[in-house]
């Protein structure tokens, strides 16, 4: 799962699934906006259906905390 | 007196989620129909991908990528939302012939009043010739199509109520800053009017409708108002961290939380409302969504696996009009298809409040006007 989630979220920072790790801070990427933000949550829920509500969004800094996030969550 | 003091609902709104769940009202009616619709739009077109203040190229171009909004349309100055609400209804009175007289009930949804104190309804009342016409205001904004349906269906199930007009304006490019970056390039104008009547021979209608005050911060016009009344202060623009421009006195808006709501209520709604109606998604023929931005909408579509070409777009050409927005798909989208046949049609409103609502109804054949432009 993370593998894949690592390689969505190259594609919504539009960069190389390579510069992306589990412990990339994702909000630092030189790509992220207001529009990532939008494009991630889309991202999440199309991909494993798990719509992260805003605040929660908010608490999540790295791209494995997205992933535990997902995965913990109830489907 | 206490001073009731006012968050905005800016917890909740952070939140992303509403203090309990919203409750549903769902409701059927029998017999009623639309039998005609028309829309106006302001002829000056504003394209996002000239120069935009505040806005860089890269900026406005992954905008529009992301929104589908290339064009829309700006009132100038001094034209008003009954401007062109009296644009779209005196057409559509002519097309279809029909008596000022035999119009009962005018019900004007609309946050883009003329007058802070005389009402929106009243003045087309009077500028239409409805003497014989109630004036109703319902001021809803972008969910306002369908609270207008369900405030026009309610009325039409009395017995001495035969024909209402329905007429929806707004001018939310009045309202919104054009250097904010999550608003100023989002908005158009328009005005439309669409006759709703008794007809034995038409089926069952299902309407469902939602509020949710907690979450009124999302999108809404902090100052101005009684609460917050203007000041030098409020109408003051500043800077904000994402480099928007805007005072207190603009709209403001959530992107984030109104994304999260279109895809969690506003997808349960219309989920909720194919499961009770009895309508699967793929018996459709059409869903006209509030043109809210793409991006969110196709989310929405692909998740109730509808085919593209059941899902119009008017946004592309005429940007988020607000309440407007459906019947001007309808217009300006659907016109041929609308005119000859009939079709099993979802339309959903959303939007500030929050407030959402939709209704699975038979459409056509109807009048419907070609798009008049002001």
């Amino acid at each position: 799962m993370q593998e894949s989630l690592i390689e969505q979220m190259a594609d919504v920072l539009e960069c190389d699934p390579s510069e992306i790790t589990p412990d990339t801070v994702f909000r630092d990427h030189p790509h992220w906006s207001s529009l990532a933000l939008l494009s991630a949550m889309a991202m999440i829920d199309e991909t494993f259906q798990v719509l992260i509500p805003r605040d929660d969004f908010d608490s999540l800094v790295t791209v494995g905390d997205l992933a535990a996030y997902i995965e913990a969550a109830p489907r | 007196l206490r001073r009731h003091r006012d968050d905005g609902g800016a917890r909740a709104a952070s939140q992303g989620q509403g203090v309990a769940p919203a409750l549903t009202v769902n409701l059927t009616f029998e017999g009623i129909r639309i039998t005609g619709v028309a829309a106006a739009v302001p002829a000056q077109i504003v394209d996002n991908l000239t120069p935009q203040d505040n806005f860089t190229s890269a900026e406005a171009e992954k905008f529009v990528h992301f929104t589908g909004i290339r064009r829309r349309r700006r009132a100038p100055a001094g034209v008003c939302a009954t401007d062109l609400c009296h644009a779209a209804a005196a057409e559509l009175l002519r097309v279809m012939d029909l008596d000022v007289g035999s119009i009962d009930i005018i019900i004007s949804v609309s946050q883009s009043p003329d007058y802070l104190r005389g009402s929106n309804s009243l003045i087309l009342q009077h500028r239409l010739g409805l003497s014989r016409a109630v004036a109703v205001d319902v001021p809803v904004g972008c969910s306002g199509f369908v609270y207008g349906l369900f405030t026009a269906y309610s009325m039409l199930n009395h017995p001495g109520v035969r024909r209402v007009l329905l007429v929806n304006g707004e001018l939310l490019t009045r309202y919104a800053s054009q250097r904010d970056k999550a608003t100023g390039l989002l908005f158009g104008d328009s005005g439309t009017a669409t006759i709703i009547e008794r007809d034995h021979g038409s089926g069952r209608s299902w309407l469902s409708l939602h509020s949710d005050g907690s979450r009124r911060g999302v999108i809404m016009t902090p100052a101005g108002g009684l609460r917050n009344p203007s000041t030098e202060a409020t109408r003051r623009e500043r800077v904000f961290e994402d480099g928007s421009i805007r005072s207190d006195e603009h709209m403001v808006m959530d992107g984030a939380g109104v994304f999260a709501f279109i895809l969690s209520d506003v997808y349960a709604d219309l989920r909720q409302i194919c499961e009770w109606s009895g309508v699967r998604p793929d018996q459709l023929d059409y869903l006209i969504l509030h043109q809210a931005n793409r991006f969110a909408l196709e989310h929405v579509r692909r998740k109730l696996g509808i085919p593209p070409e059941r899902v119009p777009y008017s946004l592309d050409e005429f940007g988020n009009t607000s309440g407007p927005s459906i019947p001007l798909t309808m217009v300006t989208r659907l016109s041929e298809v609308l005119r000859h046949g009939r079709h099993r049609v979802l339309c959903s409103g959303f939007g500030v409040g929050l407030s959402w609502g939709s209704i699975i109804q038979d459409l056509g054949p109807m009048t419907v006007c070609d798009l008049v432009e002001v």
